[in-house]
């Protein structure tokens, strides 16, 4: 059979194209994870302005008063603090937590994968 | 070190360790070389088309299923890649040569396998002195039709058909052991 040495040159077409590939899945995920947390930003952000209109944080005055006045009221204060919360506004955030939370999750493994990719082509940069 | 098989190559590489896929590379290159030589019949081309064969295997390795023979993926890649190129330069590939190497396919993939070595030699002594020879030479020396008529002093149609048998005989004794 006749002796051939390709790896070479197939080596580097396999690194220039694993380099792309990888920077691409990279910035697709800083660009994913960057706009999921625009979104949570622009919800707190939000949440706080509405709680700020309603002057909702007003009601924790009762800390400043008395200990009996405290056990009078706090079950009354603790009812209408909730209810004047942004309900909604929290809640689409905490659902933007839990996305960000799960592409982390899911995106483990590759992630790794990645990185040790990255090292390779570094380590195969170097060598080349 | 003991080499790994193809399958823990692939998981590696897989995994996302690049280096691993040279392995591969190394492995398979001249018998690639050797199975598209006989469809482009030019070793410059050849070699494009074995680099391309691996390149586009490396990009669907992800894709590849370990639990199965990796060499047919190989081999199925880069029939695939020299029959592209024979359409890009619009070369006419006849019935013949498709069936012939899809025969060549299989036949490569056994004749190399580490793993059958010892049946593969079984097999080819159970074949005449005069079809083994012409196996030989043109699988493992990758001569052409007219080097073998030369070295062999026959002429080349009986080259040609002594090769047929060879291959129809050898394809016989695989699929009568597979059943």
């Amino acid at each position: 059979m006749k002796t051939l040495d390709v790896s070479d040159r197939v080596m580097d077409r396999v690194v220039g194209f694993e380099k792309f590939r990888t920077h691409c899945w990279l910035w697709m995920f800083r660009l994913g994870i960057g706009l999921l947390s625009v979104v949570l930003l622009y919800f707190l952000w939000r949440g706080g302005q509405l709680i700020a209109e309603r002057g909702t944080l007003e009601l924790l005055g009762l800390l400043r008063e008395d200990r009996e006045i405290i056990r009078e009221y706090w079950r009354d204060t603790a009812d209408i603090i909730i209810a004047e919360l942004p309900q909604g506004t929290i809640f689409r955030a905490i659902v933007v937590i839990g996305i960000i939370f799960a592409v982390f999750l899911l995106t483990r493994r590759r992630r790794n994968i990645i990185r040790k990719k990255l090292q390779f082509i570094i380590k195969l940069g170097k060598k080349r | 070190m003991m080499e790994k098989r193809d399958e823990e190559y692939i998981r590696d590489v897989q995994d996302g360790d690049i280096l691993a896929f040279e392995n591969i590379v190394r492995r398979y290159q001249s018998r690639l070389f050797s199975f598209v030589m006989h469809l482009v019949r030019d070793p410059e081309v050849a070699q494009d088309v074995v680099q391309d064969s691996f390149v586009n295997l490396y990009k669907t390795v992800d894709r590849v299923d370990t639990k199965r023979k990796f060499s047919f993926y190989v081999f199925s890649i880069a029939k695939n890649t020299a029959f592209s190129y024979l359409r890009r330069q619009k070369k006419q590939v006849s019935l013949d040569d498709v069936a012939e190497l899809a025969v060549d396919e299989l036949l490569y993939e056994k004749l190399f396998d580490r793993d059958q070595a010892q049946a593969m030699e079984r097999r080819l002594a159970e074949l005449d002195e005069k079809y083994r020879r012409v196996i030989t030479l043109y699988y493992y020396k990758d001569l052409s039709y007219e080097e073998i008529s030369r070295k062999l002093r026959m002429p080349v149609n009986t080259v040609r058909t002594h090769l047929s048998r060879a291959k129809v005989f050898l394809r016989a004794l695989i699929s009568y052991e597979n059943s």
